[in-house]
């Protein structure tokens, strides 16, 4: 009876089902990383399109056609600034609302730097976390030198 | 009748001719080394097709690298290394939501098929030699 399982489980048979379990555990991780990301974009971007007016002041935008808006991150110039809040024009032309909160770090280059030396026309890489008004509530806020 | 019949073909020695052995197996030669050609062909053809296509599909991986700003957010993780772990969720999401998947896709498809043909290739090679061998010593 031991000798059977031994051999059942040091056979090619064995090695190929546990490959076969391997594989779909990692498919699986990889779609429902998939989904989670999906889910982000998409709460983001309809996040994004509802509060267009109250965000921007004017008709409500359209979403990039050819996919959501990254939801946690932002690049971009600086094009307004109302403190708390910073908007930012992203590569697809779209703009951001950046909440800037107490906690929130601002680098230029390797240096701490406050809210109040934040310039528009500054180049600046933004990650954070999406609210339900279609802001990003920034975590760090980096500057990056001109020309990059 | 049928049992004369019979008897006859019993009493018959087939006798094959000398050269049958030698024949088939030539003849058996020459087809695999046909199919050993063909193959290599194709697979060379799919090898150098997918080479090809590599080159454009590579730069239309760094547009959409540079396009999409995975190089920003990646950029990050050297700025400021620990300040990045406090915030390596959304780091992780920007970056991931950056991530140009089918150009990506399409770069590995390539590279795939383009080592699974170099790898067909040498196979072929391979076998056509040990056939050429079979052929000489014959």
């Amino acid at each position: 009876m031991e000798h059977d399982i031994k051999k059942i489980f040091e056979s090619k048979v064995s090695f190929r089902i546990l490959f076969g379990i391997g594989i779909a555990i990692v498919a699986l991780l990889i779609f429902s990383l998939g989904v989670i990301v999906g889910f982000h974009k998409a709460s983001y971007g309809h996040a994004w399109e509802e509060n267009y007016e109250r965000n921007f002041g004017f008709m409500p935008g359209r979403l990039p056609l050819d996919n959501f808006p990254n939801a946690s991150g932002a690049i971009g110039k600086i094009i307004k600034i109302t403190l708390p809040t910073i908007i930012v024009e992203d590569r697809n032309n779209t703009e951001k609302v950046i909440l800037i909160k107490d906690d929130t770090q601002i680098q230029e280059m390797r240096e701490q730097i406050t809210i109040n030396d934040l310039r528009i026309d500054d180049f600046v890489v933004v990650i954070g976390t999406p609210n339900a008004q279609g802001q990003i509530e920034a975590k760090l806020i980096r500057v990056m030198p001109i020309g990059i | 009748m049928k049992d004369k019949l019979t008897k006859a073909f019993k009493n018959s020695v087939y006798e094959p001719n000398q050269d049958l052995e030698g024949l088939i197996w030539s003849s058996i030669i020459k087809r695999d080394k046909r199919n050993a050609q063909f193959k290599l062909w194709a697979f060379g053809l799919v090898g150098v097709a997918s080479l090809a296509g590599l080159v454009p599909t590579f730069k239309i991986l760094f547009t959409d690298l540079t396009r999409s700003g995975f190089y920003e957010y990646f950029s990050l993780i050297f700025s400021d290394t620990g300040s990045i772990i406090s915030y390596w969720k959304e780091l992780a999401f920007s970056l991931a939501e950056s991530l140009p998947i089918i150009s990506i896709i399409s770069v590995l498809s390539l590279l795939f098929v383009c080592f699974l043909s170099i790898k067909y290739i040498m196979k072929q090679i391979n076998r056509d030699q040990l056939i050429s061998s079979l052929t000489l010593s014959i």
